[in-house]
């Protein structure tokens, strides 16, 4: 997991010198901005300029400068060949310690506890020291003639450094580059051209060149075709010097680079996870994950000042970007990662807390002690209780620690363990789960199957009252499992309908009365039309037809809306509700079969007198706003404006 | 009992009009002009009456007032300076300034001579003198026109503020002795000093087109502190008595005080610190005076807002901008109103209801709706003074500054034909207060001289009558605030401004009595429609009821003044301008303010000094039982915002009020400065 968090602009670069490269002083407090003509160290934190040192006309810098903290002094290349030394007291560059030398230098480079070290245009490098020292000092070449320098650093291995070099060599016919890596193990107080070994790159794919490296313990190359491949470093792998060994580099991921390709990636090592990348033409930074290879945090620049990213460098917690007109500072975070991290998983330990109370005075959360958690474990367990007597003693035992009643989680698991368990059927302790109120439509999938599988209509109903927020779809199932439903197993229960003789227009109660009780129970519930209708046209055509004839029959003999609130009566907009979704999901069928049309033209019908109705009550309404305007409007005091009013008043 | 059929008229379309400038007199008085030219005179010590009402001239702007003493000069645009009367409330003469629009004057401390700054650009100053004004001598010409002026303490010195700069005079010899200019933030736009003053240690306080408040050393001329408090240009600017607080006001209606506050050290230099912010105006502030205890503060929202300036103390005051004289006058037997406009006067018919109603608050159904009868302009736009009309309705006066005029309007239908009564007789003075009598035979003149004519009124040929003039004891007499006639045509009585009252007797052609002398000057009086008593309210809120045959007080104003009125009723901040007595049932007195009116029933029981003071909306919402025992003499309906007039008709049963809604009034001002508000 990473993060990228605020974002500000440290320093604004003048466009006319080119920057060098940016390099922390007292460990990424400050930086140390090179362009070809001056030197600035700022401090991040404030974006305060500490110093500042330009070179005369017609000079120019060719190396970031490096502030080495054990001499205390700043180095920097001055026209390749000049080595300049001063301390931060000095006024003017150019009366700074000059050392030549004669072949030109490409890099600097400082590690923490190391001397600078130096590498040559020919690849060799050497400790700034000795340099300093005997400037004269013959420096053979590693690089072979039409090889060039394309990309260097430095880490510590061991007890001394390692400076990796990659060198690109163009071939003219093939169209591709080779690429080889230097490896030279460098320790302190060697004097002399160090050994080095050689591995070979292999880009990706024919054409793609590389773009941009980073080392850690791996080296990592991103190619123009936008893999990223990683190469190992072991010495033990590379041959010593001429016998180049191939090595293939594991591409470990494909990046998404847009489609013209890009000319330039800057990536950057921000620990030992991740990394920090940006690439040409998008003013965004990404972080890494280098284990699964997943972006973990992306954030564009655009807020800050600046356009493009150039280079990233990381110093401290920030992520230095060095833009083209400005230099800005982005603080990061980044925590070690891991599957799970990545993939978001839940762990177990959230079942067996307890929700808190939040009336009273705030208590800590309590857990379940451990013998009521042993008991749920136990209750839990398939092989603990096989048998329903067990089951039930268990529980029974378990309903007296109150705590776990109370939890929904507890209750959603036994209850999902009652419904799994097709051997025995633990109806009271369903019907107790059922009872407390904790479970919903959604926490407790296959509830309902199941206790219709055992036709329990006293539980089902149960679950009806006591489930919250069934979906949609849920209730579609049980109008199609009432509909379906045999009648025998209903009992005959005193029916909240009344039954009516079937009248000249009014149509009869297609079903009996228990299922019609039964059914309006289902009706009641809550819903939201455009699922009600997705989950109708689930229905069988023949199932529809009977609810059809029901729904009509309700339709007129429903209450009207405002009524029947508090009996639990299904009233008329409700049942206009079903109407329209189920008409509407079967929709053709019920158009192209015969034997819907009466119970299509009752309805017409239906719906037509009670337009009528309506029509009359608007007639009725224009006549009484006309009454409203017409009649003289009571009006206070101090809301007349009116010029001339004559009004009674008492005085006593 | 005490179900009345009120008319509410809200036609009366009274524009009040914007201040332009305000001047504060040593004994607490405070002069208001309007941009009609008038000038309006309030006493501050009687809870802000308006004494006297000078009416403006068509050609006549006021642009800086100041007083000498009692005396009152005004100077405006069209380039004359003018002293007026205190007595007669013309102007008494004038003074060309000679030197072409004056826009500001300002008077030294020894209040021996006036400066005023010219469109030309000079400053001339001129000497007060006994009779008039004389031209002394000027200073300089300079090439901007000067707009402000200030004098220092000692009088020697002279501060004046134009575009661009900032002038420092030496006033014996007339030269400049500093300039300091002011910069300019656009280059093409001037940058104009609209006021300016000095204090006594030489620092000048400047407001600018800017709305930067600028403190400068007076001396050197350099700059010590500026403020930019205001959106836009600062316009006026008042300097307390001790010099430490100033109050800057403009275009952005804030009213920002400074305070001085002196260095930490001894010897460092104080600063001015800008302090609260009262926002009490909506539109510019043009005018800006500091009294004793009260910043007065007025401009184009034409309300004069008076704002304490100690911490504890009194609350702020809004004074409305209309007028406390009364605009409305109602023929009762023909259901008639006269409205007085600033130079024209209308004649409505009032409108009829047949239905008569249970419900208290109803709103009656119209059948008639008010005609309007009259449309009467001045000649050469004067502006009317006072304007009268009989109770039948067939004859309205008139009187502006110089004469008064009659009307006929016969009755027979069909001629509609107003008659100017031509030959009025010779010695009528002009008007400040006119009255008709009951029966319309005599039409009672309180005159600008301070004495009260009769004139019996005829179409053909009208005769005065008679002259009142005040008891020989008052050598002066002072001008008439107020001036009631009885019903039965025998008694006239004429309160002036000096708190005096006097009743004259018609018939027998002479003084008859004065009332006892109150300290505060009477705003509303009337007499009793059947008995010889006259009802007098003062603008400290007090009344009284004054026998006049006899000379003494009625048993039960004794008695009210033996208990002494609630505190609530005394606590009130407007002036009472009206007082009737109900036609039918003479226990029964009104009296109204511009916002509210209140009926004494005389039977009922005076309310206690400690007791509750309930206004007749809150009682009516009380349980019946609690309201019968807090029920007394006092019922008082709030709400009014402005009434203008209330008055009974003939019958008693209907009640009239003229109302004129100041939001109507609010609305058809300019628009404001624009400020960006939060949110919006």
């Amino acid at each position: 997991m990473a993060t990228m968090s605020s974002c500000f602009e440290v320093c604004s670069l003048p466009s006319s010198s080119r920057l060098l490269g940016i390099e922390p002083m007292c460990g990424g407090e400050n930086l140390i901005v090179t362009t070809e003509k001056s030197v600035r160290v700022y401090r991040v934190r404030d974006q305060k300029l500490l110093h500042t040192w330009s070179i005369r006309q017609g000079q120019q810098l060719t190396s970031p400068t490096l502030f080495n903290p054990r001499t205390e002094e700043f180095i920097v290349l001055q026209n390749k060949k000049t080595i300049c030394l001063w301390t931060k007291d000095l006024e003017h560059l150019h009366k700074c310690t000059k050392v030549t030398v004669k072949k030109p230098i490409s890099h600097l480079k400082l590690l923490p506890d190391a001397d600078p070290i130096i590498v040559f245009d020919g690849g060799s490098p050497w400790w700034l020291p000795c340099i300093t020292a005997a400037p004269d000092t013959a420096v053979l070449d590693l690089l072979d003639i039409e090889e060039e320098l394309v990309w260097c650093d430095v880490i510590s291995r061991g007890g001394g450094v390692l400076v990796v070099c990659v060198s690109k060599e163009a071939k003219t016919d093939i169209q591709s580059s080779s690429y080889t890596a230097y490896l030279c193990e460098m320790l302190p107080g060697n004097q002399d051209t160090p050994d080095y070994q050689t591995l070979q790159l292999t880009p990706p794919d024919n054409t793609s060149t590389l773009l941009a490296c980073c080392v850690a313990e791996h080296l990592l190359s991103i190619w123009s075709c936008g893999s990223v491949c990683s190469h190992s470093l072991d010495s033990s792998l590379a041959a010593a010097e001429d016998g180049g060994v191939v090595v293939p580099g594991n591409v470990l991921h494909k990046l998404d680079l847009p489609k013209g390709g890009v000319s330039s990636v800057s990536v950057v090592m921000l620990g030992p996870d991740h990394v920090g990348l940006a690439m040409e033409g998008k003013d965004s930074v990404q972080i890494w994950d280098t284990k699964f290879w997943t972006l973990q945090a992306d954030r564009s620049l655009q807020d800050v000042p600046g356009t493009g990213v150039d280079k990233l460098y990381r110093y401290g917690d920030h992520m230095i970007v060095a833009r083209q007109t400005s230099v800005a500072a982005l603080s990061f975070s980044t925590q070690p990662t891991s599957l799970a991290a990545v993939m978001g998983k839940q762990t177990a330990e959230a079942a067996a807390l307890v929700p808190q109370e939040w009336g009273g005075p705030v208590k800590k959360r309590r857990h379940l002690s451990a013998e009521s958690s042993g008991l749920l474990q136990k209750l839990l367990d398939p092989h603990q209780t096989k048998a329903l007597p067990a089951f039930d003693q268990a529980f029974f035992q378990l309903k007296s620690d109150s705590e776990v009643l109370g939890s929904p989680a507890a209750a959603c698991q036994l209850v999902q363990r009652v419904i799994g368990q097709q051997t025995f059927w633990a109806r009271s302790a369903l019907t107790e789960l059922v009872g407390t109120g904790l479970l919903s439509g959604s926490s407790s999938p296959g509830l309902f199957e199941r206790v219709e599988k055992e036709n329990d209509l006293e539980l089902w109903r149960s679950c009806l009252r006591h489930v919250k927020e069934i979906p949609e779809a849920s209730l579609v199932a049980r109008v199609r499992y009432l509909l379906g439903l045999d009648e025998s197993l209903l009992e005959a229960e005193s029916a909240d309908v009344p039954m009516e003789m079937a009248e000249q227009d009014v149509p009869a109660c297609p079903l009996s009365a228990a299922k019609a009780a039964l059914l309006d129970q289902v009706l009641y519930r809550s819903y939201s039309g455009p699922f009600l209708q997705d989950s109708l046209a689930e229905l069988q055509f023949t199932q529809v037809m009977v609810f059809l004839r029901y729904l009509h029959y309700k339709l007129t003999s429903a209450p009207a809306p405002s009524q029947g609130h508090e009996g639990r009566v299904v009233s008329v907009d409700q049942v206009v509700d079903w109407l329209c979704a189920l008409v509407d999901a079967h929709f053709t069928q019920l158009v192209l079969t015969p034997e819907s049309r009466d119970v299509l033209l009752g309805l017409r019908e239906v719906v037509r007198q009670r337009l009528q109705f309506y029509q009359g009550l608007n007639d009725l309404d224009a006549l009484l706003a006309q009454l409203k305007d017409k009649s003289p409007p009571l009006v206070t005091k101090k809301q007349d404006e009116s010029l001339y009013s004559i009004r009674t008043i008492q005085i006593f | 009992m005490g179900e009345f059929q009120l008319h509410d008229v809200r036609f009366f379309r009274y524009m009040p009009k914007a201040i332009h400038s305000i001047a504060h007199e040593t004994t607490n008085r405070v002069a208001v002009s309007r941009s009609d030219g008038s000038i309006e005179i309030y006493s501050i010590n009687d809870n802000w009456y308006q004494e006297k009402i000078i009416c403006g001239d068509a050609g006549r702007s006021v642009e800086a007032m100041v007083w000498v003493g009692q005396r009152l000069f005004s100077a405006g645009l069209h380039g004359d300076i003018i002293e007026y009367g205190m007595t007669k409330l013309i102007p008494k003469y004038a003074v060309d300034s000679y030197g072409g629009a004056v826009w500001c004057m300002a008077v030294n401390n020894t209040q021996s001579s006036i400066a005023v700054g010219s469109e030309d650009g000079c400053v001339r100053l001129f000497e007060v003198t006994e009779e008039e004004l004389s031209y002394s001598r000027a200073f300089k010409k300079q090439e901007e026109r000067i707009l402000s002026l200030s004098w220092h303490e000692s009088g020697e010195v002279l501060v004046t503020g134009s575009c661009d700069n900032i002038r420092v005079w030496d006033v014996a010899t007339g030269l400049p002795t500093l300039r300091i200019k002011v910069e300019r933030l656009v280059r093409t736009r001037e940058t104009i000093v609209w006021c300016v003053a000095i204090l006594r240690d030489f620092t000048i306080v400047s407001g600018d087109s800017l709305g930067k408040t600028r403190f400068w050393n007076g001396k050197h001329g350099t700059l010590i502190q500026s403020h930019h408090c205001h959106k836009a240009d600062v316009l006026s600017m008042c300097v307390s008595k001790d010099e430490t607080l100033v109050w800057t006001a403009g275009v952005d209606p804030k009213v920002i005080r400074f305070e001085r506050v002196a260095g930490k050290d001894e010897g460092s230099r104080a600063t001015w610190v800008r302090h609260n912010v009262a926002n009490r105006h909506t539109h510019d502030v043009r005018a800006l005076v500091m009294t004793g205890e009260y910043v007065v503060s007025g401009g184009v929202d034409m309300t004069l807002v008076a704002m304490p300036v100690g911490k504890l103390g009194k609350p702020s005051r809004n004074i409305l901008p209309f007028p406390q004289r009364r605009l409305v006058h109602v023929a009762q037997t023909a259901r008639r109103l006269l409205f007085q406009y600033q130079t024209r006067l209308e004649l409505w018919q009032l409108g009829n209801t047949t239905a008569v109603s249970g419900m208290p608050d109803e709103r009656l159904p119209i059948t008639q709706q008010p005609v309007s009868l009259l449309d009467l302009k001045t000649k050469n736009m004067k502006q009317i003074v006072c304007s009268a009309v009989s109770g039948c309705g067939t004859w309205v006066a008139y009187g502006d500054v110089q004469h008064v005029r009659l009307f006929h309007l016969p009755k027979e239908e069909g001629v509609k034909v107003l008659q100017r009564v031509r030959c009025l007789p010779i010695d009528l003075q002009p008007a400040h207060h006119m009255t008709f009598t009951h029966d319309a035979s005599g039409l009672v003149i309180a005159t600008n001289q301070g004495a009260v004519q009769f004139l019996r009124v005829d179409a053909v040929h009208p005769i005065l009558v008679h002259t009142f003039l005040p008891p020989k004891s008052v050598v002066h007499p002072t001008t008439i605030s107020a001036l009631t006639v009885s019903s039965d045509s025998q008694w006239i009585a004429a309160a002036h401004l000096d708190c005096s009252v006097h009743v004259y007797n018609i018939k027998a052609r002479k003084h008859q009595c004065s009332l006892p002398k109150h300290p505060s000057p009477v705003s509303a009086m009337t007499f009793h429609p059947t008995e010889p008593w006259l009802m007098v309210v003062h603008a400290s809120q007090q009344f009284f009821e004054y026998d006049v045959s006899e000379s003494r007080y009625t048993d039960w104003s004794r008695n009210v003044q033996r208990q002494g009125l609630h505190r609530e009723w005394l606590k009130r901040s407007e002036v009472v301008t009206q007082v009737a007595y109900h036609p039918a049932n003479p226990t029964q007195i009104l009296l109204q303010d511009q916002r509210m009116f209140c009926v004494i029933d005389k039977d009922k029981k005076l309310p206690k000094p400690g007791s509750q003071f309930y206004s007749r909306e809150r009682l009516m919402r009380l349980d019946p039982a609690v309201r019968e025992e807090t029920r007394h003499a006092f019922a008082v309906c709030r709400g009014y915002r402005a009434l203008l007039h209330l008055s009974f008709l003939e019958d008693g049963a209907e009640l009239v009020a003229v109302e004129r809604p100041i939001k109507a009034v609010t609305d058809k001002l300019p628009p404001t400065l624009s400020q960006k508000r939060f949110g919006t």
